[in-house]
């Protein structure tokens, strides 16, 4: 089951870095907010297209699936407390703050 | 006066011509976006569904929806880090201790992650060794 995210993940990856590669041209050529660029680039190294590693990408595939398994299961606790069968919004969002505190 | 009136834009500086192009990769992106959201669901479905049923319990469409969502956003969010992590180290391909160090808040999780990732480097040492050792083994045999 872990398997089932690594298939598209490297193309979530992509899409995001995608993202920061664009926006850090766009930021190179607005040169006339050096200030902006500087603080939205970091070191400015032009990186075209970040890659990751296999084993990389399995691991964070377990990490997202810790996230849900967890996010579930707190949410399951709270619902049991309440007697009900079905997580709702109210156990989810109870949950929330400390699940993303921890994550 | 010049009015730009709708699809007009006078090209006289380069400023104008990137921004239409901005917005037309933005649109593409967005659609792409919307693909790879559609198949992150699938995936959170099917985990928490797992986790559900394991607890006795089941899971409202809504909140399915909501964890999609904030799935996604932390999945974008890793990205990100695990990127600015690898820059950091000079590398242009992010290692597993960059995901490591991502995964640094919650120790529990980290120490979890960390057993993963030296079993797929035992795996991996294993791997060549083990094609060595046949080959080895091949030779005196034939």
């Amino acid at each position: 089951m872990e398997h089932l995210t690594s298939t598209f993940q490297p193309e979530i990856f992509k899409f995001v870095w995608a993202q920061t590669a664009k926006k850090r041209s766009k930021e190179d050529s607005d040169e006339a907010d050096p200030e902006v660029a500087a603080a939205g680039a970091g070191p400015s190294k032009k990186s075209r297209g970040t890659n990751i590693n296999s084993d990389a990408l399995k691991l964070s595939c377990e990490y997202l699936r810790l996230f849900v398994t967890e996010a579930v299961e707190r949410a399951a606790l709270v619902a049991e407390a309440e007697g009900c069968t079905t997580i709702e919004g109210t156990h989810f969002e109870r949950i929330l703050p400390q699940l993303l505190l921890d994550f | 006066m010049e009015s730009g009136a709708g699809g007009e834009r006078t090209r006289d500086s380069d400023g104008d011509c990137d921004m239409e192009e901005y917005g037309q990769l933005q649109q593409q992106l967005h659609s792409s976006k919307m693909r790879l959201h559609d198949r992150l669901q699938v995936a959170t479905i099917a985990t928490a569904e797992r986790t559900a049923h394991k607890c006795g319990m089941k899971v409202s469409s809504r909140v399915m929806s909501a964890l999609t969502d904030l799935t996604f956003k932390f999945a974008e969010r890793l990205a990100v880090d695990a990127e600015l992590f690898a820059q950091h180290a000079g590398r242009k391909k992010v290692d597993t201790d960059d995901v490591l160090l991502v995964a640094r808040r919650n120790e529990d999780v980290l120490a979890s992650l960390r057993l993963l990732a030296q079993s797929f480097a035992k795996s991996k040492e294993k791997g060549p060794e083990k094609k060595r050792k046949k080959a080895v083994a091949d030779v005196p045999d034939t």
